[in-house]
């Protein structure tokens, strides 16, 4: 590890997909490091990266998937030398990872005891030791009468509960890192801030390190110490919290403020970001945003910005941060 | 026990279906051009033979009386006497019942193991080169018919290796088992084809599934994950179509049963139409639909021990 | 140009399968340009002859040359498994939609009626109905329809139901667009595909059944030739004249599979226009 504070470092990650006769450059270079105990949220619209730099992390990509270059380095191991044993051991135990949609991510046809029971392989316990700390699981992220609610079917979990189960079972492999893919899109508002509080209390009680995806700013503020904004494969801006909502210096993190709903109390009408994204076969040469960027010129065009860092640990890649300088960003959202 | 609740509630509710269909096949007697009674003798019976039918089946009386009198007789298991083989139809059907039940349960089991291993394996090297020939193979086994099938391995394994019996049933148990080896492949071969793409097609659709990536995320072996979360959710509308294949093997029985010399129902059922028997066919093809129906029932029970989320109810 | 080429290459067997189909087809149509023969020349001498140039599949137990037999019989065998499942087909998806649209009693009636058919087995209901016609091959159509069609009305009923659900049809009935006009327009297009796929595997299941259905005798009646009956007659020299068994048996295959091929390049075109 370049810097032994860290539990994550990633150094230029490469992904690509082949489609049809091309290659999709989902990941273009992406590099990031984690402190341990922080909260670092990926966020971007759907297609953007997050989610497969995020499986990346654990190797959980299809057959398909290709990394042509990057490092990936976990607590001093190089996640990408691992072989399949190696894997194994640190999936679940050491990076864990929940997902979206807690209708579709837990197997229908398992007990959620079953199901927290796959975490104990491997570790020498007896069935009483293993029911009491199924339970315990359960009891900790807050689900009501753990002790009959373990033998149930997912079917018979709402869907706060299943979120919270789900929890509940990655918890189970006490990992020091949890990925955690847009754990509250699936869910309504109230139920929503209940799994935010939840995950929160993972960062504080168990010093939990979280990297979260998320679409959602709103999620961000709640929950992160420091933010990387992604856009088609690209990390365009990355700072700490408050200073990324303060103080944006990439045009499409300015975009995606802008279209926060009730951001300001004038009522104004919500800022879309007009365009779509580039398709991932073709990515433009000069900078992936240029055609949607109010603020773009023949050089955006031609050249790829690099990552500018415009105050300690506040990078950009624009090749004109500078024009946001007067912007006012958000000091609460 | 639940089960067994579950198990009279389902005769119950099978019985309004089971009317409708004895309606059904009383009916098919009485569409058949002639005097049912006569129909039912042949054509060889004398004037008094069929007058005294006439009387036993009550067809001087209402319609529903004489449905009232053939359900009688259902209970009573009289389905009539053969005219071919001069014997009484259960008696008859009795004798018969075991070859054409062994046969569907051999057909099952090879269909079973073919069609799982291939199909689990068809979707897990998905488009490789096992899945390619798993499923060039099952489309000739589709396209194939199932008594040309018979034939050509009847000649090759019985005709000239040797190695089954020509003729099916034979006269020990073990020779039966022999006998039924061929034709249960033979059946197997033309279902499992449907079978497989379906279990393959699961497997491919539970693999990229989000439970099986939880399940990777936790750093679970293959095996694990293969047997207990792919292949566990995936036979599941497998089983299902497994109950719709069995009771079109039990059908098959008629094609096969003529191809291998059986002596089943299916063949009998074939024999009685070619002479005219029409009691005969009337008690087969009863047997044949209550065997359906239990068949159904068996298949309800074991996929509600599949899958837990479907109560018997 | 370019298009069609591109098409052929990742569609390669779906445009097999049509291959074969339209080969099948001009051999039903005319078997004439296939073969010199006449199917139905009885000639003694030439009895059970095994295939040679002279008779590329041999002769069967009259002489008469098996090649030209099977390229004759086509007609037969394709017009029974294209006969015998349209009917279902059209009939079958028409009670699906009204099943499935309108639900209620309706929906209970014709579910009803579809389990007493499903209380038989499908051979056992196909022999049982030729027992009561008389057999040939007005026979096996009749029989066929009547065991085919609950298949479609099953299919199309739950596609339907799905369908009825999605809020275009919602949008339409808000609208006011009267019931026939929605079912039409709005959810018979979504629900034909499926019904046309399983459309194909079942022209190659009333291919299979028609020709069992003859080679039990029940079927298709002498004079006609079908491959099954020829089968039929093989299977008396099963050990001596392999061929007369063998090569309609191969014809069916080969005209099974390339409506299969047809039903698969189908349903994966449709897949992959509906994501």
């Amino acid at each position: 590890m370049k810097n032994p504070e860290n539990i994550l470092e990633v150094e230029d990650l490469h992904v690509e997909f082949p489609y049809k006769r091309k290659n999709l450059k989902a990941v273009n270079g992406v590099s990031f490091s984690m402190k341990k105990g922080e909260t670092l949220g990926f966020v971007g619209e759907s297609g953007c990266g997050k989610s497969t730099t995020a499986k990346a992390v654990m190797r959980l990509l299809s057959e398909t998937a290709q990394i042509p270059e990057g490092k990936i380095t976990y607590m001093d191991q190089d996640i990408l030398a691992l072989n399949a044993e190696e894997l194994r051991k640190i999936r679940g135990k050491e990076i864990g990872m929940i997902f979206q949609d807690p209708m579709t991510a837990l197997n229908p046809v398992l007990t959620i005891r079953e199901q927290i029971y796959e975490q104990f392989i491997g570790r020498k316990m007896t069935k009483k030791e293993k029911e009491a700390e199924a339970i315990r699981m359960l009891e900790y992220v807050g689900i009501p009468d753990p002790k009959a609610r373990v033998r149930e079917y997912v079917y018979q979990f709402s869907g706060g509960m299943r979120q919270r189960a789900m929890i509940a079972i990655a918890l189970a492999g006490k990992p020091k890192l949890l990925i955690a893919d847009e754990p509250t899109t699936a869910l309504d508002v109230t139920i929503q801030d209940q799994v935010i509080k939840l995950l929160n209390r993972l960062k504080e009680e168990l010093g939990m390190s979280v990297l979260l995806i998320t679409h959602d700013l709103g999620v961000v503020s709640q929950m992160c110490d420091h933010v990387a904004v992604m856009y088609a494969g690209y990390i365009v801006e990355y700072a700490d919290t408050l200073t990324l909502f303060a103080r944006p210096r990439h045009p499409y993190t300015r975009g995606l403020i802008e279209a926060i709903p009730g951001r300001n109390k004038n009522e104004q009408p919500l800022q879309a970001i007009p365009g779509s994204t580039p398709s991932l076969e073709d990515l433009p040469k000069g900078c992936a945003f240029a055609d949607r960027c109010p603020y773009c010129t023949d050089r955006c065009r031609q050249s790829l910005p690099e990552m500018w860092e415009i105050e300690p640990g506040h990078f950009s890649r624009c090749h004109f941060p500078h024009v946001l300088d007067d912007y006012q960003g958000l000091i609460t959202l | 026990m639940d089960v067994i609740n579950y198990i009279i509630k389902r005769i119950l509710q099978m019985i309004p279906v089971f009317i409708i269909v004895t309606i059904v096949i009383f009916f098919m007697i009485r569409m058949i051009p002639g005097d049912p009674a006569a129909v039912m003798l042949g054509s060889k019976a004398s004037p008094e033979a069929i007058a005294s039918m006439r009387e036993k089946m009550g067809l001087n009386q209402p319609m529903w009386t004489q449905f009232l009198i053939f359900l009688k007789d259902l209970f009573h298991f009289d389905l009539g006497t053969s005219v071919k083989y001069n014997q009484s139809v259960s008696s008859l059907v009795a004798s018969r019942f075991l070859v054409t039940a062994a046969l569907t349960a051999v057909s099952t089991v090879f269909s079973v193991i073919i069609s799982f291993i291939l199909g689990y394996v068809g979707g897990m090297k998905k488009d490789k080169w096992q899945d390619q020939i798993i499923r060039f193979a099952s489309l000739f086994g589709l396209s194939a018919p199932t008594f040309w099938i018979g034939l050509l391995l009847l000649t090759v394994f019985a005709v000239n290796l040797h190695l089954f019996p020509v003729s099916g049933w034979g006269d020990t148990p073990l020779d039966h088992i022999r006998g039924l080896i061929l034709p249960g492949i033979t059946q197997a071969l033309g279902v499992s084809a449907v079978m497989i793409r379906n279990l393959r097609n699961n497997v491919i659709e539970i693999k990229g599934s989000d439970y099986v990536e939880f399940a990777k995320s936790k750093g679970l072996k293959n095996s694990v994950i293969s047997s207990r979360h792919i292949l566990r959710n995936a036979l599941i509308p497998t089983t299902t179509l497994l109950a719709l294949k069995i009771a079109y093997m039990l059908g098959g029985s008629v094609v096969i049963e003529s191809v291998f010399s059986l002596p089943g129902l299916g063949a009998l059922l074939v024999n009685s139409i070619n002479a005219r028997d029409y009691a005969v066919v009337q008690g087969v093809v009863l047997t044949f639909v209550i065997m359906v129906m239990v068949i159904n029932l068996l298949t309800d029970i074991i996929y509600s021990i599949l899958d837990p989320r479907v109560k018997l109810s | 140009m370019k298009k069609i080429i591109h098409f052929i290459q990742d569609n390669k067997l779906f445009v097999l399968g049509i291959a074969i189909v339209l080969f099948f087809l001009l051999l039903a149509a005319f078997p004439g340009i296939f073969t010199n023969y006449d199917p139905d020349a009885i000639n003694a001498r030439d009895m059970l002859q095994g295939p040679s140039a002279v008779h590329w599949f041999g002769t069967d137990n009259y002489g008469r040359d098996l090649y030209t037999r099977v390229v004759y019989a086509t007609r037969i065998d394709l017009y029974i498994g294209i006969g015998a499942m349209i009917i279902p087909f059209i009939l079958g998806t028409a009670l699906g939609l009204i099943s499935g649209y309108y639900g209620g009693k309706l929906d209970s009636m014709i579910m009803r009626i579809v389990d007493i058919f499903m209380a038989f087995p499908y051979m056992v209901l196909a022999i049982a109905i030729v027992a009561i016609t008389k057999a040939g091959i007005n026979a096996l159509f009749i029989s066929m329809w009547l065991v085919g069609w609950k298949e479609y009305t099953r299919l199309v009923r739950s596609e339907t139901i799905v369908v009825k659900q999605q809020e275009y049809v919602e949008a339409a009935k808000v609208l006011g667009y009267g019931d026939f006009r929605i079912i039409i327009r709005n959810v018979l297009p979504n629900v034909l595909s499926s019904s046309i796929v399983y459309g194909a595997s079942d022209i190659v299941m009333c291919m299979l059944s028609g020709a069992a259905m003859s080679y039990l005798g029940l079927g298709v009646q002498a004079p006609m030739s079908e491959w099954g009956a020829i089968i039929s007659e093989g299977k008396t020299y099963l050990s001596q004249a392999w061929w007369i068994t063998l090569f309609p048996g191969l014809f069916l295959m080969i005209a099974g599979l390339g409506f299969s091929l047809i039903g698969d390049g189908l349903s994966d075109l449709l897949r992959a226009k509906r994501r």
